[in-house]
This record gives C-alpha cells, structure tokens and sequence, in this order.
C-alpha cells in the first residue's frame, strides 16, 4: 500500500509555527547556510538537476526559470511566492504557511540569493487573513537572526481573484491594479513586478527547496515520477472516507490515492468521477484511475494534476449539476479581459443550466464542444484556456448523463 | 416595509424602481439609506476624511499598495465609501476610475454599505455537493433576508464566495473573514447568536 | 539591427527582432484581421481575433502582440484558426445590442466589416447580455452606450496613454466587466475633458458624439429664423473623405456650396475669427513679453485642453491666453456685428458651427459663452455630422462646383487655415507678431521648426534680438509632458496647446478612421491651403482691417474685451 511521503510537510505538526528556534532544531535555515556557501550558479544548478516542476499547475522547471531571472542584467530582482491558491478543494499552500512558514522563508530566501533578488513578496490570497501574523512574525524572527542575509520579504494580499493565481495578474494585483493577465512573452523571468526580472513560483515549489539543498539534487530527483520527481500534497474532498491531506511521490495512482489513503468510497457507494487539480481539472472516469499523477501522466489522459485537489464523486451524483457548479465558477473568476472567457465562460455556464433544467438539446453538445475546444485555443491566459477542460472531460467520459439530461427534455417537451 | 426595501436597494439599485412602486417615495429610501448607515458605522460629517486620509497615508510609501489600503478602509469602514476610493486614488497619484476599476474588480471588496459581519458562504463545487445551499437556506431565514442582502439590524450581510480553502470539512463560510467548516444548517441559529453575543 | 528569418503560411519573411506576428505577417502580404489592436496605443490581445498557429505552440498566439523568433513557423489559415476567429466573433456578437440599421456606425463599423470578411453567418448563444444598457447622454459632446461596447479597450488606452485623462476604466469583473467612469457616474461628473478621442478609436458605435442635426434642420427649416453657418479651418481638408476623397484633398469650396444648399442664410468661416485670434493673442503676447506679464502665455483656442488645463493644471490659469477661441468669437460677433450689419433682431440668429472637434458642442454651452446677450453659437456639428446632412439631402459633394464664403466674415488668410494643424497657432502668431513687433517683413513666413507630428516642438525665433524661446505640444499626453518641463524650470514665451493628436485635423469630430498616416494628409492638406494662399498673414486680412475699424477699435480693446476674451474655473479632478 501506498505510503506518504512527508518532503515539504516534513515539520507539519512537529513545531510550533511561531517559534523560530524548533524549525532551527529540526535542520531549519541549514539549507540557507549551505546555499550562501555555493555559487549562485551552482545552487542553480542543484535545483535543475533535482527537475523540480513548478507545483503551481504549469509544471515549468524551477531550476530553468531561476536561471533566467539569473541571466537578466537588471538593477533589481524580485523573488514572489504565489499563494494566491484558489483552486476549490485546495489548502495545501495554507497548511505551509500556518504551520511551517520558515520552510517557505528559507525556500525564497535560496531563490533570492541564486537568482541575485534582495526582495520578495509572498503574495497570499485575501481569505486567509489569518495567517497574516504568522508569516510576519516568521520573517521577523529569522530577520532579526540575521539568517537571510540581505533578502527581505513582504507579505501583500489580493482581495478575492482566483485569477490571480495566474502569474502576469499576480504581479498587476501587487502593483495595486486589476489583477488581468497579460500576454507573454514578455515572461516574469525577464519583464515582471515593475518591469523587473521577477522569479514567481509556487508556495509548494519554494517549500521543496530547502530539502533538495540540503540532500541533494540526486536524493529528490530519485522520488516519484523519474520527469516529475520528488512529491506532491494532495487535499481530498467528496465523497472518500478520508477527506483529508496527503503527501505522496508523484508516481502514486490515483486509485492508490482514493482507495488507498484516501479510504476509498464513504457508505459503500461505488465511485463515478474524480474531479483532479482544482475547478480547472478534468473528471477522471474510474477506467483511467491507474493513471499516476505525475504531470505528463495526467496530460496523457488530457487531466492535469494542478493544485492537487482530489474531488471525488459517488454513483449518486448529478454529473450535469456538479459540471454547471463547475462552470459558474469560471463565470465568477474570469477576470474578463479577452472575448472568449469573458463571454464563452457564461455562455458554456448557461447551456449547462439549460441542459440541467430540461431545456437543452443536442445541438447544445456540439455547441459547447466547438466553444470548448476555442476557448482551450485560444483564450488569453491559464484561466480561460482550462475553463472548458473539466466540461469537455465529462462530455467525453459522462456523455450518458447528458444525454439523459437532454432525454428527460424531450419527455418535457 | 421601509426597512426591508432598504436592505434590497442597498444591494441593487434597479429594485429602488421596484420599491418606488410599492408606494414608497425615492426620498424616503434615500433619507433610510443615510439613517441606516450612521447606525451602521456611526460616520459623523466631517471626520470621515480625515480617517480615510489617515488610513490611506500608512500604504503610499508601498510600491502597489492601493489593494493594502482599501483593505484598511474596509477593515475600519466595512466597505468602500467613494470619498475613500477618491482619498486612495489621490494618494496613489491615480485616476479615479482606475481606483474604482481595482475596487470593483476584487470580490472581497464592496463599494456599497454592508452588515457588520460578513457572512460568506462557499459555492464551489466541494461545497456545494455537501449542502452549501442547506446553509445558505438556513442562513437566508434566520436572517430573514436573501443573498446578497444585509439584516435589518444592520448586524450581517450574506455573499456568495469561492473556495476559501478550508476544505478538510464542507461546507464552509466565513465571519468576517473567520472560517467555519462543516457548517450544518442546524449551526447556524447557534453561530449567529454566538456573532449577536459578542 | 538584429533580424530573424521566419515563414508565414510558407512565405519566408525577414523581419527585425522584436516585430510582431502580425507586423511580420503584413510585410509578407498576409493580411491578418484585428479587432483591439490599435497600433501603439492597445496592444493588449483582448479581442483573440487575430489569433494564429504557431508552430510548437499548444495555443493559438495572438499575431498583435506575439513577437517572431527565428525559425518560427507561423500559419495563418487553418481549421482551428478560422474556428476560432468566426467563435469569437460570434461570442462578441451574442452579447452585443445588433440594431445595426439603425446605429450610427452602420456601415462604418469595424465588427460588421470582420463579419462580412470572416464569413460568420449565425450566432449560436441564446443568453444575457453583460449588464443593464447604459446610455450616458450627460456631457453635451459625447454618448457612451455601453449595450453596444464589446471592451476593446480602445477608449481607455486612448484616454489614459495618449490623452493622460483616464476619466474610464474597466469596472467590475468578468461578463460584468464595463467601460465606465468612476463609480459609473456620467461622464459630466467625472475629468473627461470631451476631446472625443475616445470615439474615433471606438471600432463600434458604443462612442459617438450627441448630434444635433435635427435642431439644425428645424432651424434651417423655420422662415423665422436666419441660419448663419462658420466653418472650421480642419473641416475642409477631411470632409471629402466622406464622399470618397482622398485625407488632405482640399474641398473648401465644395462644402461652401453644400451648405448654402443644405439652406443656411450665410455661409462664412472661421478662418476670419481665427485670424482675429491672432491679432488680439499676438497682441496679448507683446504686451506680456513687453510689459512683464505672465509668461508662457499659453494658447486657448482647443476646448479640450482648456477644461484638461482646468482640471489637472489649474495653476496656469494665469498662463493662459483670455482669447476665446475662433468658434467663440465668431459666434459672439454672429449675434452683434453681423446681427447689426445686416439689421437683424440677433434673437432671429442662430449661429451653427461646423467642427472637427467634439469639444467645441461643451464649448459652445459653457455659461461664460454669451457674451452677446444669447448662446454665442448655438448648435456645433462635427464633421462627420455635417457629412451625414448632406447626404441626407442627396447632395453630390464631390462634383459640386465650388462656391466662396459669404462677407463680412469670410475672408482669411493662409495663417487662419493652419490652426487646422498642430504648430499652426504658433506659426501664424509668430507670422504677425514678429513684424507687430519689429516693424519688419519676414523674409519667409514658414516656421518649418513648429510643423509636424513630432510630440512636442520647440523652437527659438530671433525678434530684433531678442530670442524668442516657443513651444508647440498636441494630444493631452503631451500637454502634460510640456506643462512638467515647465514646472520643472523650462523657460518657453510661448506655447501651444491643442488637445487631439496632429491638432483639429485629428480632432474628435473628424471622419473615421482617423489615424497617423491620415493625420499626416490632412495636415499636408493644410499647409497646401496655407501656400494657396494670396495672403499669409492675419494682420494682412482686410476684412480684419475693417472689422477693427468698423466695430472692434483695437486689438485688446474694450469691445474686444467684452466680446472676444473670457475667464476659467478652476475644476477639480476626483
């Protein structure tokens, strides 16, 4: 049976967040030292060779987008930490900052000092106001230890954008304004926070840092997926037994993940769908369970691992309905700035509805597959351009709930 | 009757049309609007822009720190006044549209008066398969009013959120930005009298 | 300079690094549609019609703003582009009001040219449009109707970029998104100067100006009344274009003649007034520059960049000239001199304007404006305006033959006609101060140092020793730019301020398109009509002699005074 693998969640519960001194117990800011002692290159260098992916969604190398931030000749780097973690299902980023935040400190204080950047900014989602106190006094207390140099980290918050979660609208929400993405290039790598070279990576990706530096390139790239190395922690939610989080190597199936730590299905009901990766993923039918939930694995059955999250569905449920939450979701989140989300996200929500309440037909599935499969082509950003994946995953997999639905219409009419 | 119609016209002008047609008189909803809000939030003529001011001096210095600034205006005023979006936007050396462009473009923020408690109950899907529209049932008549509405007492207003990211239990909803998880409808009359009590 | 060699649908292109797609795919003959691309100005990718297949890309690019890289494998022309440009298309148009036949932009609107080229036949989406229409009718110049507006952006990168106005923005989020002012005021609540900008980049009819054409035929119309008609000096060398002209041809004489036929009792110009301008700011400025009065003196004659200066740079109320502009003054003389001259009751006049400009309609109704016991200028229409009337009477305007202006207000000089162009007030106030001053005759009345599109000009003009240090801005952008030289210790006598980009001849009130290249005709259109010219001089203009020694007295004079000058109010930004 499968078994967790605590990386990044290696001091979760262990320590008291606030105290400065058991994270130093526990290996704390050896990492920082170790780094500080290499090249900037060298540190680079360790990271590239451990294929650490961005565990943000995207899955770009870590090591890669350092090192051009590295190459830039600029009078000013930043470092920014996104934990603008919005992803239904998803607190992973949360559990870091509240219960480790110097795993998180100690991971963009490395980046800070590879890359060349004296600032950073943890740029965390307004609905986790209370975790405000927490990673001040952190980066107050290793300040005052003198461990991060001359890397200083502010904390900003957004105010209720899940876009944000995409790089370019994070870095226009920390300088202040509406949080629309932009279209790259330019990347942040080059051209990001007030036109600077700016490294912007998961609060997850930088928490995995400080292992890697302190065991090795060779030890993390040996976990999990040989392309996808090391873990991933994975929030569960739905109807499994155990609705909670997990940290496991990347090669772990899903069914190992569902049935095996995750309990398997509450009350006994047989299992329909897995929603994986957040609002963004796509509904994994239980043939393809056996899937690993490595990132070119789950691209392979046109699903991403995403955030992370695990929503899981029983045999009961209503595939149309739960797939026009889904939907509604995109239509509150697209920040509107390009044509097709801005008006394929409520025209893909609104076909849906009609379909739920009996007043769709057939013409209604071409219509959502075409728009789904131009939106995934050719909308601006991440956003708009996954908003459609979870809907064109279920009218791959789950076409007989919608035909259904369209049925029951015409026994309406 | 007042009452009820000016917690409507307060979420959505178009129902000023609507109230107008029951009977009451424009000036009447706006002269409970003003009444409502000095209960609300006790803003005396006069003092308000200099609290505003003071609010919005404590982010220029800060690169970007507008967003840091409404939400200290909102901390303090329970939304965004438009004399504060004005204070902000001069503050910041920015139109005023763009001020008010970055305020309504973020959920969390409200230009328009609420309760003094916030109550925000997630819809995504996590929590919408395990009951979010139970609690918002329960939510809506306890409180007497709708979603998007704010109590007559002036004590609470409900909104519609994303995942707050609290999903070990579901469905959730936030006070004021405090989490409460696995909320049954059966909690509700107990967390709002916990809410009155304070 | 670096270059890179790609393929655009297998045509081999060498452009420079840095080019975009779409630039690239232009010099390789590909034409590549857009939507809110406006060059320099939006260059956002918002509208994802211009999307293309890249090779080695999972996504389309957007041509607009992707730029090439060697090697690069670009296809414009395949199933998941035109898939995806016709869906878009049909997207906008499901949350678009259509009422087509009946929008002023109807066949001059770039969403319907896109479909017609793009072959998109129905619209599949039955749903809600984006909010509750908005029809702000509260300025005097403008209407925003935000059921047509299918957020380009345009609007708000030309106010904000190249005006520094930013009195719209995007409101709200997602399918609620809107173009609106602050705290969705009207747009007379909030900065916006009027300048109309904002609807010559709109690519649909969700920006216009308010018309008056139909109070203009009432007024044509009634036997009561007598119609005098001025024409502003920009309006002659763009109007052609609404008859199929090329920007720049000059049609001065053909819109004379089309206005008598429209009806209109006197057919004059504004050229005259404009040429009265000169001789009291010319006049003005020698006394500043010879008393000791404020300098720069600062031009007035552009209602954009009065109430831009009123609302963002109020300290330089004494800077500027007490001129009224050229439509002002016309209107005030309209309804004294005139009136008097012909012995007509001056309550019997209405005065209409002809204006590239749709600051000139707020103008018009500022309360300051009546001086002669009424509204000075009653109805102001834009060029575009004037070329829907004539249209509407069926009026062959290109082969009409060509008529002069009516006297007493009629007669101009070459140094009237070029207010039409950024640098022109400057030149033509040089052309008569230099030889007021002197005494002299200039060798050459061409300024060539004040003419063009170069942002801001300046330039120093040696009068009898004494150097003359000037200089020239035109959009608001530029304005500001100008005004921060001068905050920050830039010592200039003179400047010249006109709100739009290129001066009237880019006005707001000009036909569309209106872009740089014609700009750029329209003002070489101008200065072809300044040449043409037999006088070039203001102070040469007899009638202006005679209008001196008939009525005004002298430059500064007491009736100038109280019928040509005016005073500003100082407004407030937020």
């Amino acid at each position: 049976m499968v078994k967790e693998n605590r990386v990044v969640l290696r001091n979760h519960g262990e320590l008291d967040p606030l105290k400065i001194d058991e994270y130093i117990a526990r290996d704390g800011y050896n990492a920082l030292k170790k780094a500080f002692n290499m090249g900037q290159d060298d540190v680079i260098e360790e990271v590239k060779a451990s294929k650490l992916r961005g565990r943000g969604g995207a899955g770009f190398s870590c090591g890669l987008k350092w090192l051009f931030t590295k190459q830039v000749e600029a009078d000013q780097k930043y470092v920014v930490c996104n934990a603008d973690e919005g992803e239904p299902g998803t607190y992973k980023d949360r559990m870091i900052m509240q219960y480790d935040p110097h795993t998180l400190i100690e991971g963009m204080a490395i980046c800070g000092y590879a890359v060349g950047a004296d600032k950073g900014y943890i740029y965390c989602r307004g609905e986790y106001p209370y975790i405000l106190d927490i990673l001040n006094t952190a980066i107050g207390q290793a300040a005052e230890k003198g461990l991060l140099g001359d890397f200083s980290i502010e904390v900003r918050y957004g105010a209720g954008a899940y876009v944000c979660g995409e790089e370019t609208a994070l870095l226009a929400s920390l300088e202040g304004k509406r949080g629309e993405p932009s279209c790259k290039p330019p990347y942040p790598t080059v051209e990001g926070v007030w036109k600077k070279p700016t490294v912007v990576n998961n609060v997850e990706t930088f928490a995995s840092v400080p292992s890697i530096i302190n065991k090795g390139a060779e030890w993390y790239s040996s976990i999990g997926d040989p392309d996808y190395p090391g873990t991933k922690i994975l929030t569960l939610s739905g109807d499994v037994n155990n609705t909670t989080f997990f940290e496991v190597p990347t090669d772990t199936t899903l069914r190992e993940v569902i049935f095996g730590l995750g309990g398997g299905m509450k009350d006994g009901k047989a299992f329909k769908a897995a929603q994986v990766g957040g609002n963004s993923g796509a509904f994994v039918p239980e043939s393809l369970l056996d899937t690993p939930i490595a990132f070119d694995s789950m691209e392979s059955i046109s699903a991403t691992l995403g955030s992370g999250a695990v929503f899981v569905l029983d045999e009961t449920r209503d595939i149309v309905d739960v797939s026009c939450r889904v939907a509604g979701f995109f239509v509150h989140e697209s920040c509107g700035k390009c044509a097709p989300c801005r008006i394929g996200t409520t025209r893909i929500h609104e076909i849906i509805e009609r379909i739920g309440q009996g007043r769709g037909n057939a013409a209604d599935l071409v219509l959502l597959k075409d728009l789904g499969s131009v939106m995934a082509g050719s909308c601006l950003c991440g956003l708009g351009q996954a908003a459609p994946v979870p809907i064109l995953s279920v009218l791959k997999h789950f076409a007989e709930d919608y035909d259904a639905a369209i049925a029951r219409a015409g026994e309406v009419c | 009757m007042g009452g009820d119609c000016l917690h409507i016209v307060l979420q959505n002008p178009k129902s000023m049309v609507a109230c107008t047609c029951f009977g009451l008189r424009m000036g009447d909803i706006l002269r409970l609007m003003v009444l409502n809000l000095k209960s609300i939030y006790n803003i005396q003529r006069g003092g308000v822009l200099v609290e505003y001011k003071k609010l919005v001096d404590d982010y220029t210095s800060m690169p970007g720190g507008l967003i840091e600034a409404f939400h200290a205006i909102q901390n303090e005023h329970g939304y965004l006044p438009e004399a504060a979006i004005n204070e902000a936007a001069e503050a910041f050396k920015i139109s005023a549209a763009e001020a008010y462009g970055v305020a309504t473009f973020y959920s969390m923020f409200s230009v328009k008066p609420r309760g003094k408690y916030v109550i925000r109950i997630c819809r995504s899907a996590p929590c919408h398969v395990e009951g979010a529209q139970e609690v918002i049932a329960a939510l809506e008549q306890e409180l007497g009013i709708c979603m998007g509405g704010t109590s007559n007492d002036g004590l609470f207003s409900l909104e519609f959120t994303e995942c707050v990211g609290q999903c070990q239990e579901r469905p959730v909803i936030t006070i004021n930005g405090e989490p409460y998880a696995g909320v049954t409808p059966g909690d509700v009359p107990g967390i709002l009298n916990e809410i009155r009590n304070k | 300079m670096e270059t890179v060699e790609l393929l655009i649908d297998n045509i081999p292109i060498k452009v420079p690094a840095g080019t975009t797609i779409l630039k690239a795919a232009e010099e390789a003959g590909v034409h590549i549609p857009t939507l809110c691309y406006l060059e320099d100005i939006n260059e956002i990718g918002a509208c994802r019609i211009c999307v293309v297949e890249v090779e080695g890309y999972s996504t389309l690019a957007a041509a607009c703003v992707m730029p090439v890289h060697q090697g690069m494998v670009v296809k414009t022309n395949t199933p998941a582009v035109r898939a995806s440009r016709r869906m878009n298309l049909e997207l906008i148009l499901s949350d678009h009001d259509s009422d087509c036949p009946t929008c002023i932009r109807n066949g001059n609107c770039e969403l319907q040219t896109l479909c017609e080229e793009l072959n998109v036949r129905n619209v599949r989406f039955e749903g809600t449009k984006k909010h509750e229409r908005i029809l702000d009718t509260s300025t005097p110049a403008l209407v925003r109707d935000t059921g047509k507006c299918i957020l380009c952006y345009r609007c708000v990168s030309v106010c904000d970029h190249v005006q520094g106005v930013d009195a719209i923005a995007a409101v709200n989020r997602g399918f609620e998104t809107t173009i609106a002012p602050a705290f969705n005021k009207g747009l007379i609540d909030v900065p916006c100067v009027e300048c109309g900008q904002c609807i010559l980049t709109c690519p649909v009819g969700a920006l216009y100006e308010k018309e008056c054409i139909d109070e203009v035929w009432t007024a044509i119309a009634d036997k009561e009344k007598f119609t005098v008609v001025q024409t502003a000096p920009a309006t002659r060398v763009s109007i052609g274009e609404e008859f199929g002209m090329e920007p720049g041809d000059i049609s001065t004489g053909q819109m004379v003649a089309a206005l008598r036929r429209l009806g209109f009792d006197a057919v004059m110009d504004t050229d005259f007034t404009a040429d009265l301008t000169i001789m009291e700011e010319g006049h003005e400025f020698i006394e500043r520059l010879t008393e000791g009065g404020v300098l720069p003196l600062i031009t007035s004659c552009s209602p954009g960049w009065v109430k831009y200066m009123e609302h963002f740079y109020p300290e330089f109320i004494p800077n500027m000239s007490t001129c009224k502009s050229p439509q002002q003054m016309f209107g005030a003389l309209a309804k004294t001199f005139y009136a008097e001259k012909i012995d007509l009751d001056p309550e019997k006049v209405v005065s209409v304007s002809i204006m590239p400009c749709t600051a000139k309609k707020y103008e018009a109704q500022r309360p300051e404006m009546r001086d002669s016991g009424y509204q000075d200028v009653d109805y102001v229409l834009t060029t575009r305006e004037l070329a829907r009337m004539i249209k509407e009477a069926g009026i062959d305007f290109k082969n009409l033959p060509e008529e002069d202006y009516d006297d007493p207000m009629g007669e101009s000089t070459g140094a009237a006609v070029i207010f039409g162009a950024t640098g022109g007030v400057m030149e033509a106030a040089l052309r008569t101060a230099y030889e007021v001053i002197t005494g002299k005759t200039l060798a050459s009345v061409d300024f060539h140092d004040v003419r063009g599109l170069e942002g801001i000009k300046e330039a120093t003009v040696d009068v009898d020793g004494t150097e003359v240090k000037v200089a020239v801005a035109h959009s608001l952008g530029h304005a500001r730019e100008l005004l921060e030289r001068v905050k920050a210790g830039s010592q200039y006598h003179f400047i010249e301020i006109m709100g739009c980009p290129g001066g009237c001849i880019g006005g707001g009130g000009q036909p569309i398109p209106t872009d740089t290249e014609i700009r750029d005709a329209r003002m070489k259109g101008i200065y072809e009509a300044d040449e043409a010219m037999a006088l070039r001089k203001s102070h040469d203009n007899p009638s202006i002699k005679a209008i001196y020694e008939e009525y005004l007295g002298k430059p500064l004079g007491d009736k100038s005074h109280h019928l040509l000058h005016t005073e500003y109010t100082e407004r407030s930004q937020y």
